[in-house]
């Protein structure tokens, strides 16, 4: 019983952070039709910005908000740059758009800091453990799933309770229907890309401190692992996109606990089968709708 | 109040609307009538900005608006009902009406409007008894009413409504017409693109006949009624159920 609870706590912890970044890959592919490979680069920039503000000598109670404030700041930026020239382009341009961006941001940071991973300090007190009877957790993992579920009641208050929010979810059903209302399509965009970098941005404190170093690919395998729980979830749900995450840690920890040492190693490649054998079960996700392709 | 001035809609090669010009006045109730691929919806996309215009020129209450955005052409007063409703099936009622009333809020014209949520609700009770519903839980005909409701909630001048009769019952679609009735009556200037030209006409001031893209006849609808050729080459035996509706 314990070693089910164990496991369920570390299910949780990691598939909120997946749970995380998929909601900001969900929530602009909803309103923009582009998936954004450069997403995973929030992460990159975040820890980044963490290693340069330590160096600024900043207080760890500064650097935390100020990582997030600064992924924000990127995902905006990144709209204003690289996305918006090309919205209303073909899927196709906007994706080759995003692998620009990605290649781009990995490159500058391999040209300006280097291409090693760099040790970043995070408080010392993420990594104390708490025990409960016979659990062990670690602080980090209840503040994940903590700052996960406050940052979900947020992003749900904002969506329902403000005029923008109320936009961002219609934009996602039906974009051009919101600007015959006369809801300005800048604003709605920019809205949900500062949600995906503000999203990015949390994920990005707790993974790094997780890893405690960053380097300029640390944010691939995270947005491959987002990418295939908004998938999961059903692509452009919203609810799809945190359920989705938040299955695909159970099916990765189930994975860990349940594969001996000899397959440890080729965890991710059979919770990608278990993710194909899924969608080969519901095409649409968990949470998608099937749609009819007529000929 | 809209003036469509040689205005040409292309997509690539293709031009879907040719030189088309008409005007709309304010009170008046224009129908756009057509065949399938006459262009209509094309030109309705061009007046709300939603469309590229490819040439010519389209101003509304005295300002060109051929380039601008459709926000912006909103905010002005133009606001359409679109094709195949298009409500937001995931909010409520509410949360479609209150985005319906963006415009109007960031017009701030609070003092002297003309529709407002209570006025609305009384003209639509269906919308009322399901106002914190789910829009997706409602019949066609139902969500028919939330598009007409959600447009009018912008205040607008200008009403474009783009075949509010597609896909319903014949019944659901008598009630339709005659909330747009009732909205001609109260002076709404309307442009009203329909297949059942039977109903557009009883109701229309002025009509746009499209074929190809181009302005087949343009007049009024009395007029393109009486016009027996172009009755029977466009809308085929219903020149017989005009003339038994406007007796």
């Amino acid at each position: 019983m314990n070693l089910v609870v164990q496991q369920a706590i570390n299910a949780l912890s990691i598939g909120a952070l997946y749970a995380l970044l998929a909601l900001g890959l969900a929530m602009v592919f909803s309103v923009m039709g582009l998936v954004n490979f450069a997403h995973g680069e929030l992460i990159t920039i975040t820890g980044f910005a963490m290693l340069g503000f330590e160096a600024l000598g900043l207080p760890m109670a500064a650097i935390l908000p100020l990582g997030v404030l600064v992924s924000t700041l990127a995902a905006v930026l990144m709209e204003r740059v690289a996305f918006r020239p090309v919205r209303g382009a073909p899927g196709t341009t906007m994706l080759l758009t995003s692998f620009g961006v990605s290649i781009v941001i990995q490159n500058f940071f391999l040209l300006t800091v280097e291409p090693k991973p760099r040790a970043v300090g995070t408080p010392a007190w993420f990594r104390t453990r708490i025990s409960v009877g016979s659990l062990t957790i670690q602080t980090l993992q209840i503040l994940t799933a903590l700052a996960t579920v406050a940052a979900l009641l947020v992003l749900v208050l904002v969506l329902r309770r403000t005029t923008t929010g109320l936009a961002m979810r219609a934009a996602a059903e039906r974009f051009d229907v919101v600007r015959l209302m006369g809801i300005r399509a800048d604003r709605v965009v920019t809205a949900a890309f500062a949600v995906s970098g503000f999203l990015a941005g949390i994920a990005a404190v707790f993974i790094i401190s997780k890893r405690g170093a960053v380097d300029p690919f640390m944010g691939f395998i995270p947005v491959i692992k987002a990418f295939v729980a908004t998938v999961l979830g059903g692509f452009g749900s919203l609810p799809g996109a945190v359920i989705g995450g938040l299955f695909l840690g159970v099916i990765e920890v189930t994975l860990d606990v349940y594969l001996g040492p000899s397959l440890e190693g080729f965890r991710d490649a059979f919770v990608f089968l278990v993710v194909g054998g899924l969608l080969v079960i519901r095409p649409q996700g968990l949470l998608g709708v099937r749609a009819r392709v007529t000929t | 109040m809209l003036t469509v001035d040689n205005v040409s809609v292309s997509y690539g090669p293709i031009r879907a609307v040719r030189d088309v010009s008409f005007r709309v006045e304010e009170g008046e109730v224009v129908a756009l009538l057509g065949p399938n691929g006459a262009g209509k919806t094309s030109l309705l996309g061009a007046i709300t900005g939603l469309v590229p215009v490819s040439g010519g020129a389209i101003s509304f209450a005295g300002r060109e608006i051929t380039r601008q955005k459709p926000e912006d052409i909103a905010r002005l007063g133009i606001t359409m009902a679109p094709e195949g409703r298009q409500i937001f099936s995931k909010l409520t009622v509410a949360e479609n009406l209150k985005l319906g009333g963006y415009a109007a809020r960031a017009r701030k014209e609070q003092g002297d409007s003309r529709w407002n949520l209570d006025r609305i609700l009384t003209m639509f009770p269906v919308l009322q008894e399901k106002f914190n519903e789910q829009a997706e839980t409602l019949s066609g005909g139902e969500q028919q009413q939330l598009a007409i409701a959600r447009a009018l909630m912008s205040d607008s001048k200008l009403l474009i409504l783009d075949e509010p009769s597609l896909g319903l019952a014949p019944q659901i679609v008598d009630t339709i017409f005659d909330l747009i009735g009732t909205l001609a009556s109260h002076g709404m200037t309307l442009l009203l693109v329909e297949q059942d030209a039977a109903r557009a006409l009883r109701i229309a001031d002025q009509t746009v006949l499209l074929s190809a893209g181009e302005v087949e006849f343009i007049g009024g609808a009395s007029e393109l009624e009486r016009s027996g050729d172009l009755m029977r080459a466009y809308f085929g035996v219903i020149d017989e159920k005009v003339a038994g509706t406007t007796s």
